[in-house]
């Protein structure tokens, strides 16, 4: 596998490195992945300017609330990678919310597309407010087959959560899910995933909720206490401000199991909140807070996890996509740049990367190896081939 | 140095190399700002539990 980093940004155009000159050009690209903002995308030939570039290549990226560099985290410009395989096969499935409600069989009609058992695993790249990101991992899962490995994430549309874009071989669009698909025996992926969040205050109870919409804890509005806890500055910035307090919720029946959810809309008339998952009534719930070391030591984790499965020798280059979260980029204001550090300790020495802040990660679950979506996590997927 | 100021420094150097004063003024003074509201935050959050606790207790004591 050979990738070819790019980035964009208005004042300079298109970056190329160095050796990317028109008669020194590496192999025939098969896929590219890139992200940036929705204004940069909505004003910009983005996608265009990638087809021209990579004629033959299928592209794929999604709108964030950032992009994840090497150095730093930024708003502005575009980060892309294209890669070329040795000997893996790439297919590329897409489908829209809007003609299918249901997004476990949205995820599961992707998913019948894509498999084969030759499929080694996916990624998958989704709209990040019309979809119930844990019902898509798991309709995804469900067609493609457990001892597939499913990663990906949400779309972003920073502190906005206005609309979510992805492309899916085609201009970035709202209502799109993408997952791509990759064949063989010498493609070999890591994962991990990390939040580093602590649980305080009074566990509660989920007295009302309907799928992903949360209603009330103990009897009352959870809005009211997010609220409470947030002050009336910061509760004037809500969805957004509520990712500063993720949500830890764990089902009675395996108390060993929890979850964390994110908020993505909330609803001051009815009192609501509307999370990426489904927040089960029954379940009990508990505030999260986070501290900064704690988050980037978290970061690192992920990374080393990320790694650890990497035993054969490569061939060629090996890929990091980091998805991490929203609420984390929030809490770490001008600090998210450590985690990015953290997440590059942690990788092995010579992987490159990439990545985006977006509204839910998936990746499979550390212990089950069931994919699911992970809120307030860096998750980290990593991607090379075996040498022959 | 502090990573965060290494870092508002490579932020804010110009493609001349040179550094932009105002923006690095500009990133300092957000930064302080951040550190203020995740104290106030913090706080809040304490003051906010230790009460929930004590209604708890009263509760129970009932």
């Amino acid at each position: 596998m050979k990738c070819t980093y790019l980035n964009w940004d208005a004042a300079r155009g298109w970056s190329s490195p160095p050796n990317l000159t028109a008669d020194a050009r590496p192999p025939m690209s098969q896929l590219v992945l890139y992200f940036a903002a929705r204004e940069t995308l909505a004003a910009n030939p983005v996608h265009a300017d990638l087809v021209a570039r990579f004629p033959g290549a299928r592209i794929v990226g999604c709108s964030t609330d950032g992009q994840i560099g090497r150095d730093d985290v930024t708003d502005a410009g575009v980060q892309a990678v294209a890669m070329s395989f040795a000997s893996t096969r790439i297919k590329v499935a897409s489908g829209n919310v809007i003609a299918c409600s249901d997004s476990f069989v949205c995820g599961a009609k992707l998913g019948l597309e894509l498999a084969s058992p030759d499929l080694a695993g996916v990624f998958v790249l989704s709209d990040g407010l019309m979809v119930n990101g844990s019902r898509l991992a798991t309709g995804l899962s469900s067609a493609v087959g457990r001892s597939v490995a499913v990663s990906g994430g949400l779309a972003g549309d920073g502190d906005r959560f206005g609309e979510t874009w992805v492309a899916a071989d085609a201009i970035p669009a709202k209502g799109v899910i993408v997952a791509v698909g990759f064949y063989g025996e010498d493609i070999r992926f890591g994962h991990g995933s990390a939040g580093g969040w602590n649980v305080f205050g009074p566990r509660r109870t989920i007295t009302r909720a309907i799928d992903n919409v949360l209603f009330e804890l103990d009897g009352q509005p959870a809005l009211d206490l997010y609220e409470r806890y947030l002050g009336s500055e910061e509760a004037a910035l809500l969805p957004g401000s509520a990712l500063l307090f993720p949500l830890s919720i764990r089902d009675p029946d395996a108390p060993d199991r929890d979850v964390v959810r994110t908020v993505l809309a909330v609803d001051r008339q009815a009192r609501t909140m509307t999370f990426a998952g489904d927040v089960p009534q029954g379940w009990s719930a508990q505030l999260m807070r986070g501290q900064f070391d704690q988050l980037s030591e978290a970061s690192m984790q992920a990374a080393r996890q990320a790694s650890a499965t990497h035993t054969d020798a490569a061939n060629g280059d090996c890929l990091a996509i980091l998805v991490s979260c929203i609420g984390r980029r929030l809490l770490l204001g001008q600090r998210v740049a450590d985690e990015v550090d953290a997440a590059v300790q942690g990788l092995a020495s010579g992987t490159g990367l990439l990545g985006f802040y977006s509204y839910g990660e998936i990746a499979p679950h550390a212990v089950s190896g069931v994919p699911q979506l992970h809120n307030q996590t860096m998750t980290v997927t990593t991607i090379r081939e075996r040498a022959a | 140095m502090h990573r965060l100021i290494a870092k508002q420094i490579e932020r804010a150097r110009r493609d001349d190399g040179r550094i932009d004063i105002d923006q690095l003024i500009d990133l300092v003074s957000a930064a302080y700002a951040e550190v203020d509201r995740d104290q106030a935050r913090s706080n809040r959050s304490i003051l906010l539990m230790a009460e929930e606790l004590e209604d708890l207790n009263a509760s129970l004591e009932q």
